[in-house]
């Protein structure tokens, strides 16, 4: 398997999350109505019931709110990565996102530490969005 | 006060087909519980007039079980899914249809055929498709199934009170040593400490000791109204109260769900119907898919404060000899996987006093079913009396 699979096929539903990720952003769904935030991608508010969704730039800003250590590999990118740390993130949008920290000591990381979104780009372009520890 | 529905029915037959790498269909191994669980009961088919079906993870056995099964006239039928909550909701829905007079006799039946011959255990839940994109991105951060999730919430209840990975085994080695006690169960060889910490990581805070077996198989009980059920062939298991939970978080933070499962709400439901306090039960028969899930679980009903889980099970209570007697055959970690079943099982095992050298005090059984994660609940109050 190349690293051209690694990245789905965008839906047209979820279209504006991949190319915000490619151009260095975190773009989330956002109601336009009471707005309330969504992950992954809705067709209407889980808070207000509304249809009109909308994206916006989230801050990628959170903290960890659990994670764990992934010893085996299930999917060719966790391969060169063991142990990969798995975490919930919330973020200071109130989305809690499933995800990874990386640049960070495995055993280190702590339930509250603050994280920043960062970016892992793959050799055919692909870009996943992921945390890492907050630099500021 | 007791609710008038409290007792008013009970479970008068349990059918359990051989399990673990058994290689047939579901809805054969769901077919063959129910002849069982009829045997079992002294019942006729004929009088079989209610159907409840629920299946596994392959998804393997469904509402034409009844034809397989040559049902030509039945008074109750659906099918069913809560996930680890279908077995206990089951028994609940079977409940108030035969006390209200809807049916007789009705068969609640649950049966999954993952492990496939050739193929390793665990890739029998791996891989499940996601619905859209960006969803799809779960299994390529390696977030599959439902061990990491589990264990992302281990890891945040030691953080947060300081549990550790011992206390975590001493549930593991409980079970196991009830386990030893359990023909039917199929990991039945001794396990220490030492043992339980050399076991392979899976996820880590999870070794794989941490995880409950994957098994083929099929179990089904048949739930009567009580007076019906004092002239069966075995011991009536009253049903004394009942409750469910369903719990989600639709992404949010702001909620704790890995921390309190839907249990906290659904226990004192249970108990109020039963007329029933906590320190009332005797025995435990918890959903345990992991074993952070029997900790948490006993945190949710207060069988010790929240956080306070790690040292309550560390000193051994749970398994023989213990003062809070849990997952007494072994439980999903030991015995096998049948999803809500498993705790059933046991639980109907001890409630008529059958359960040879690992019966314990049975005066109040504690059931519960756990679906997603710590999403889907259902409780059971089972007691061999009525009131």
């Amino acid at each position: 398997m190349t690293d051209n699979t690694w990245i789905p096929e965008p839906t047209d539903a979820s279209r504006p999350f991949f190319e915000g990720a490619r151009e260095g952003r975190l773009r989330l769904q956002i109601c336009g109505d009471c707005g309330s935030w969504a992950y992954p991608v809705t067709t209407l508010c889980q808070e207000c019931g509304s249809r009109n969704i909308g994206w916006a730039d989230a801050s990628g800003r959170g903290v960890v709110y659990a994670h764990a250590r992934l010893a085996r590999p299930y999917h060719p990118r966790h391969t060169d990565r063991l142990p990969l740390v798995l975490a919930e993130v919330d973020l200071d949008e109130g989305i809690r996102m499933v995800t990874n920290v990386v640049d960070v000591d495995p055993a280190g990381l702590k339930v509250g530490d603050a994280v920043e979104l960062t970016f892992e780009t793959f050799a055919d372009g692909g870009v996943l969005p992921v945390f890492k520890p907050a630099t500021s | 006060m007791v609710h008038p529905m409290s007792g008013k029915a009970a479970i008068c037959g349990l059918g359990m087909t051989e399990m673990g790498r058994v290689y047939r269909s579901a809805n054969d191994l769901a077919a063959e519980a129910v002849h069982l669980a009829l045997a079992d009961a002294g019942l006729e088919k004929s009088q079989l007039d209610g159907l409840l079906i629920n299946a596994g993870q392959t998804r393997g056995v469904n509402l034409g079980l009844h034809q397989t099964l040559g049902l030509k006239e039945l008074k109750v039928l659906t099918f069913m899914q809560g996930y680890g909550s279908s077995a206990g909701q089951m028994v609940q829905y079977a409940a108030m249809a035969v006390a209200n007079g809807m049916a007789d006799y009705i068969a609640c039946v649950f049966a999954d055929d993952p492990l496939q011959e050739g193929k390793r255990t665990g890739d029998a839940y791996a891989n499940r498709s996601r619905p859209d994109a960006m969803a799809s991105l779960y299994p390529i951060y390696g977030v599959t199934g439902a061990i990491p999730m589990y264990a992302m919430g281990a890891q945040r209840h030691m953080d947060t009170y300081g549990t550790t990975q011992e206390q975590l085994g001493a549930i593991a080695i409980g079970q196991r040593q009830w386990a030893a006690l359990n023909p039917q169960a199929s990991k039945r060889e001794a396990l220490d400490m030492a043992g339980y910490l050399a076991s392979p990581w899976v996820v880590e805070p999870f070794h794989v000791l941490d995880c409950c077996l994957v098994s083929n198989g099929g179990v089904a009980v048949i739930v009567t109204s009580a007076e019906r059920a004092t002239d069966s062939a075995q011991p009536p298991v009253y049903i004394r109260g009942w409750a469910q939970q369903h719990n989600h978080d639709v992404g949010r933070a702001g909620h704790d769900p890995l921390l309190v499962g839907p249990g906290a709400k659904a226990g004192p439901r249970a108990l109020a119907m039963a007329g029933a306090k906590l320190g009332d039960v005797t025995q435990c028969q918890l959903y345990d898919c992991y074993t952070y899930t029997v900790l948490v679980t006993l945190e949710d009903y207060g069988f010790c404060d929240k956080g306070e889980g790690g040292p309550f099970v560390e000193d051994g209570k749970l398994g023989p000899g213990g003062n809070l007697p849990t997952n007494t055959g072994g439980g999903e970690l030991s015995s096998f996987y049948m999803w809500g079943m498993t705790p059933i099982t046991e639980a109907v095992i001890q409630g008529r006093g059958q359960a040879g050298e690992r019966q314990a005090p049975n005066d109040l059984i504690l059931v519960t079913g756990n679906g997603g994660i710590l999403n889907y609940h259902a409780t059971l109050l089972l007691s061999p009396d009525a009131a």
